[in-house]
C-alpha cells in the first residue's frame, strides 16, 4: 500500500531547480533512504513533505489525500514526522518538556480547562506526562528529563529530537542526516535505534542519510538525487552497482 | 473547586499582603499621593504582565502595549461617563469590557501584523503605537467626552486598593495557569523555535494570536484601572515612551518570568515616583541620570533579568 506518494513535483528558487519533476512513491511499512551529493536537494523534498515549502508544480499524496498546500502543522496532525538536519530543540525547555508539547499539540484542551485547571486537564497533563516519559524511556534519556533540552551532548539531542517526533504519533517520520556529526559506535547505535523505532512503532521511515553504512545496511529501498532529479531507484544492491550513481558521486570517469 | 485548592497558598499570600497594606495605610502614615503610586504600581504590574507573555514568553515584540493600555484607559472611562458609573462594583463590568474591546482591537491588528517577524513586527507595533496616538489626539472629533489634546477630564475617581490589587493578583494567577497549560508549552516552543514547533503539529499563527490578545487584554484591563484612578487621560499618556516602559520593565525582570514582571514593575513604579519623595527637589531632576545607570548595570550583571535564573524560561 502507497503511504506517501509524489507526482512529478518541482521546486524552484529563482531561476534553481531545487527538485525538478520528482515522483516517487514510499510504501507503508519501508524503509526508504534519499541519498545524493550536497545540493541535490534531499532536504528540499523534506521541506516540501513536510508543509514547509509548497511545490510549484506537482502533487502530494499522504494516505491517498491530496496534500498539496498544506500547513505544516496540519500535516503534523496527520501524521508526517520529520528531524532537522541541524537539530531543531526547543532548547530552553526542558527534555520532558520538550516531548511533552509535542503530545498536547494532539491532545487538546481548552482555555477555560487551563485556567481552571479542570478535571480534563488534570487528565490530559497526567497522560501527556506518562507518554512523554515512555519515549524518553525508550531512547534512555529518562534520567534526563529535567535537563535544559540545549544542554544535552549533541548524540542524545538527536535522540531526544526523534523522541520529540515520535510523541506526534507519526505514520511517516522523516528523518534529516541522523548520523551528521557521529562517529562509528554513535552511528551502530543509531543503526539499532532506528531499527527498533521501525518495529516498535510500527512506522515508516524516510530516511536522509550521507553515511553509506548505514543506509546500505538499514534501508530496504533506496532513491538517489542529483541536481534536483531522480538517477536512481532500487535495493541497496542495485544502487550499489548503477553506473550513474558511480558518476554522480565521483564524478564523471 | 480544584483552581481554589491547587492556589490556595498564592491567594493566602495575597490576603496577608493586602491586610498589610490595609494597615500601613489605615495607621495614617501614608500620605495620599504614597497610595496613589502603591495602586498605580499594581496596575503597571498588571500591563507588563500582558507584554511578559507576547514578549517575554512567546517572543513577539511588540512597540504598542502603551497603544492598548491607553485603549483600554480611554474605553473605561467613556463608558463610566456615558453611563454615569461611581461605584467599584459598577467600574468591575466596565473594566472588564474595556478589557474585552482591547482584545477585539489586538485580534483585529493581531491577524495580519503577527505574520510578521523580529525587527518588521516591531516596526508594524510601532506604527500602530503611533496610529493610536493620533486617533486619541484627535479623538474630540468622534466625541466632545474624549477630549482630543486637551485630554479626557473629569473621570470618577473610583479605582481603590480592593479593586487594583485583586484584579492585579487574579490576572496574575490566570497567567500562571495559561503559562502552566499547552498554551503556555506552545509560547515557549515557538520562541524557542516556531518551525520546530509547527513541524509537531503547533498551528503557531493561532497561538502567537492568542498570546497577543490576551496580552493586551491585560493591558486594557490595567488601562480602565488606570483612568479610575488618576481621573486625567491624556494621549502623550500611551505614546511610545509608554510602550518602552513596559518593555524596560519585562527585559529587567527577565523575559517569561511571571515573579520578575512583578518584582520589577513594583520596582520601577517606587523607583521612579518613590524619589520624588525622597530625594529633595533641587537634585531630583538627577533621577533621569541615576535610573539609566541602573538599567545598564543590571543588563552588565544579569543580563537575562532579575528573576530568570530561578524560573528558568
Amino acid at each position: 500500500m502507497n503511504l506517501l506518494e509524489l507526482k512529478n513535483v518541482s521546486k524552484y528558487f529563482g531561476g534553481i531547480k531545487a527538485v525538478n519533476n520528482l515522483s516517487f512513491i514510499v510504501k507503508k511499512g519501508e524503509i526508504l533512504s534519499i541519498i545524493g551529493p550536497n545540493g541535490a536537494g534531499k532536504t528540499t523534498v523534506f521541506n516540501l513533505i513536510s508543509g514547509f515549502y509548497i511545490p510549484n508544480e506537482g502533487k502530494i499524496f499522504f494516505n491517498s489525500q491530496d496534500i498539496t498546500g498544506f500547513k505544516s502543522h496540519k500535516l503534523s496532525r496527520l501524521g508526517i514526522g520529520r528531524t532537522f538536519q541541524n537539530l531543531r530543540l526547543f532548547k530552553n525547555l526542558t527534555v520532558l518538556e520538550n516531548v511533552i508539547v509535542a503530545f498536547l499539540s494532539k491532545h487538546e484542551y481548552g482555555i477555560i480547562d487551563s485556567v481552571f485547571r479542570t478535571r480534563k486537564y488534570a487528565e490530559i497533563t497526567k497522560k501527556a506526562k506518562e507518554s512523554a516519559r515512555g519515549f524518553l524511556d525508550f531512547f534512555g534519556l529518562l534520567n534526563k528529563e529535567h535537563f535544559y533540552a540545549g544542554n544535552l551532548p549533541y548524540g542524545e539531542q538527536r535522540k531526544l529530537e526523534l523522541a520529540r517526533a515520535l510523541a506526534t504519533e507519526p505514520k511517516i517520520l522523516l528523518i534529516d542526516e541522523p548520523a551528521a556529526g557521529m562517529n562509528l559506535t554513535e552511528i551502530n547505535d543509531l543503526m539499532e535505534t532506528l531499527k527498533k523505532i521501525r518495529n516498535t512503532f510500527d512506522i515508516t521511515i524516510l530516511l536522509i542519510e550521507h553515511q553509506m553504512e548505514l543506509v546500505m545496511n538499514i534501508s530496504e529501498r533506496i532513491i538517489v538525487m542529483d541536481f534536483g532529479e531522480k538517477i536512481a531507484e532500487g535495493t541497496p544492491k542495485e544502487i550499489k552497482s548503477n553506473p550513474k550513481v558511480i558518476e554522480a558521486y565521483l564524478g564523471a570517469l | 473547586m480544584r483552581f481554589f485548592l491547587e492556589l490556595r497558598k498564592l491567594i493566602f499570600l495575597a490576603l496577608f499582603i493586602y491586610l498589610i497594606i490595609k494597615l500601613v495605610i489605615f495607621s495614617g502614615l501614608p500620605t495620599d499621593y504614597m497610595i496613589q503610586i502603591t495602586l498605580y504600581s499594581f496596575i503597571i504590574v498588571l500591563s507588563s504582565l500582558g507584554l511578559n507573555v507576547i514578549y517575554g514568553f512567546t517572543g513577539q515584540f511588540s512597540l504598542g502595549h502603551a497603544a492598548f493600555y491607553g485603549i483600554g484607559a480611554y474605553t473605561s472611562a467613556y463608558l463610566s461617563k456615558v453611563l454615569e458609573i461611581e461605584s467599584y462594583y459598577g467600574l468591575i463590568p466596565v473594566i472588564f469590557l474595556a478589557g474585552i474591546f482591547t482584545a477585539f482591537i489586538a485580534y483585529i491588528i493581531g491577524g495580519p501584523i503577527l505574520r510578521l517577524k523580529d525587527d518588521f513586527l516591531a516596526i508594524a507595533t510601532l506604527g500602530f503605537g503611533i496610529l493610536v496616538r493620533v486617533i486619541l489626539d484627535n479623538s474630540d472629533r468622534i466625541s466632545e467626552v474624549l477630549g482630543g489634546s486637551r485630554g479626557f477630564v473629569g473621570i470618577n475617581k473610583i479605582t481603590n486598593l480592593e479593586l487594583s490589587f485583586f484584579i492585579t493578583v487574579f490576572f496574575i494567577i490566570i497567567t500562571k495557569n495559561l503559562i502552566d497549560s499547552r498554551f503556555g508549552l506552545f509560547w515557549r516552543a515557538i520562541k524557542n523555535d516556531e518551525l520546530a514547533a509547527s513541524s509537531i503539529g503547533v498551528n503557531t499563527f493561532i497561538a502567537k494570536l492568542i498570546a497577543f490578545i490576551y496580552g493586551c487584554f491585560l493591558a486594557g484591563i490595567a488601562g480602565g484601572l488606570y483612568a479610575h484612578l488618576y481621573t486625567f487621560l491624556h494621549p502623550s499618556n500611551f505614546d511610545i515612551l509608554k510602550s518602552i516602559d513596559f518593555l524596560i520593565i519585562v527585559i529587567i525582570g527577565g523575559m517569561g518570568s511571571i515573579s520578575g514582571t512583578i518584582i520589577a514593575g513594583l520596582f520601577w513604579v517606587f523607583f521612579i515616583e518613590g524619589l520624588r519623595i525622597i530625594l529633595p527637589s533641587e537634585i531630583l531632576e538627577y533621577r533621569w541620570v541615576l535610573i539609566p545607570i541602573i538599567l545598564i548595570l543590571i543588563m552588565m550583571i544579569r543580563p537575562y533579568g532579575l528573576m530568570v535564573k530561578k524560573e528558568g524560561y
